[in-house]
């Protein structure tokens, strides 16, 4: 059958064909393209396990970050706490101050308005002794100006 | 082609158009370009499917600048898919290494005599049972001789023998074995060849009926022969791929100890 012909010469450069292009890809092309591949499949299985080590080390970062970060807030929370009381305390002490000041001023001043005061009247004790001493002077007649005239008028004014 | 006349046998021209020849009949209109040397067509096709080969691979792989263009990435896959999806699950990284060049340009060299036969107006080398036969006796070849390499002339022999089996029935395995090696190669020569030629049979067939039939068949006969020809599309690819796999199956198993 014109099918199944057997055909030696198609067979033998079948072969030949076959042998060549073994021969020159294997020579030629797959050491390229396959070592093309590799070192293509290296520098990605590198760079997979760059990234890998990099994402541990980003996650032992953030722990770090995270554990400062605790850290920090404690120690914030301390200090704010320790400001606060201390802050509290400084009040308390200016408070008493301030009072104890404005009292010390209060005092200063009754004690300036007494002083005021006697002077005053002891002003005006003199100042009616001599009016005593000019008024009993002009209903005598006479003039009552003497130190001693002075000390009665004054002790009377005391008395009254 | 001839018309409905009933002098011409229709049979006789379908074949003609996938038989071997020593002329290129490319169009019915065309007169026949006679090949020099005494080359058949199938021959022809087989050195064109070297020769496109060897265009494609060599310049894109030789300049390591070129190896980065579209093309170089596109012929890279086909031989990536041999490595990753035939010849690494069947005989493991370290074998394969070893035999990744051979699978892959046997790969490689059926795909392109299938894709080339496609071609309209030209034939398909692997429709013709020489080429496929050669190819498949060529496995037969590496399963023996890498078979013994690896184990040795007797154990290759003794590794078809079943543990605990009386003497005959052991014999009968052994010589159904041997013959099975035979019959397994051609099996693979006579599936690549006979789906090649019946595909493209097929298509022809349906052609054929435009003019046996009735010009009115063509709304018929011509969607049937696209779906057939990008079947055949398909049908290129999975043979390529079946008849590595099995040439890896083949020889890893043969030169492999089981049991």
């Amino acid at each position: 059958m014109e099918l199944f012909k057997i055909e030696p010469g198609l067979f033998i450069w079948t072969w030949i064909s076959f042998g060549l292009l073994l021969l020159i890809l294997s020579k030629f092309v797959f050491p390229a393209l396959l070592g093309g591949v590799k070192e293509r499949e290296r520098k990605i299985a590198e760079s997979m396990d760059k990234a890998e080590e990099i994402e541990r080390r980003l996650a032992k970062i953030e722990s770090e970050r995270e554990t400062l970060v605790a850290e920090a807030r404690k120690k914030a929370d301390e200090i704010l706490r320790g400001v606060r009381s201390e802050a509290g305390e400084l009040k308390d002490k200016l408070s008493a101050k301030a009072a104890d000041e404005a009292e010390r001023i209060l005092e200063d001043a009754r004690r300036k308005i007494d002083t005021e005061r006697e002077t005053m009247i002891n002003a005006l004790r003199d100042d009616l002794a001599d009016f005593v001493c000019e008024a009993s002077g002009r209903l005598i007649g006479s003039s009552v100006s003497g130190d001693k005239e002075r000390e009665m008028a004054r002790k009377l004014v005391d008395e009254l | 082609m001839a018309g409905g006349g009933g002098s011409v046998d229709i049979s006789e021209v379908l074949f003609k158009h996938v038989a071997n020849g020593d002329a290129l009949d490319l169009f019915p209109m065309v007169p026949e370009i006679p090949l020099p040397f005494g080359m058949t067509v199938h021959c022809f096709m087989l050195f064109l499917s070297t020769a496109l080969i060897l265009l494609l691979f060599v310049p894109v792989f030789k300049r390591p600048s070129c190896r980065v263009s579209g093309l170089a990435v596109a012929l890279e896959s086909v031989v990536l898919f041999v490595r990753n999806d035939i010849v690494y699950p069947v005989m493991g990284e370290k074998r394969g290494e070893v035999w990744l060049p051979f699978m892959a340009t046997l790969f490689i060299f059926i795909l392109t005599m299938n894709f080339v036969g496609l071609v309209p107006a030209f034939k398909t080398a692997t429709g013709n049972i020489n080429v496929t036969s050669a190819l498949a006796v060529l496995v037969m070849l590496l399963i023996f001789v890498v078979g013994f390499k690896n184990l040795g002339f007797v154990r290759f022999f003794k590794n078809m023998w079943p543990d605990d089996t009386p003497l005959l029935v052991g014999v009968f395995i052994l010589v159904l074995e041997v013959v099975g090696l035979f019959i397994k190669s051609m099996v693979l020569s006579l599936r690549l060849f006979a789906n090649m030629f019946a595909g493209h049979l097929a298509i022809l067939a349906f052609i054929a009926m435009i003019f046996t039939l009735s010009a009115w068949f063509a709304f018929v006969s011509v969607p049937f022969a696209v779906f057939t020809y990008l079947l055949e599309v398909l049908i290129a690819l999975i043979q390529a791929f079946v008849f590595t796999l099995l040439s890896c199956l083949f020889i890893d198993m043969a030169s492999t100890a089981h049991g």
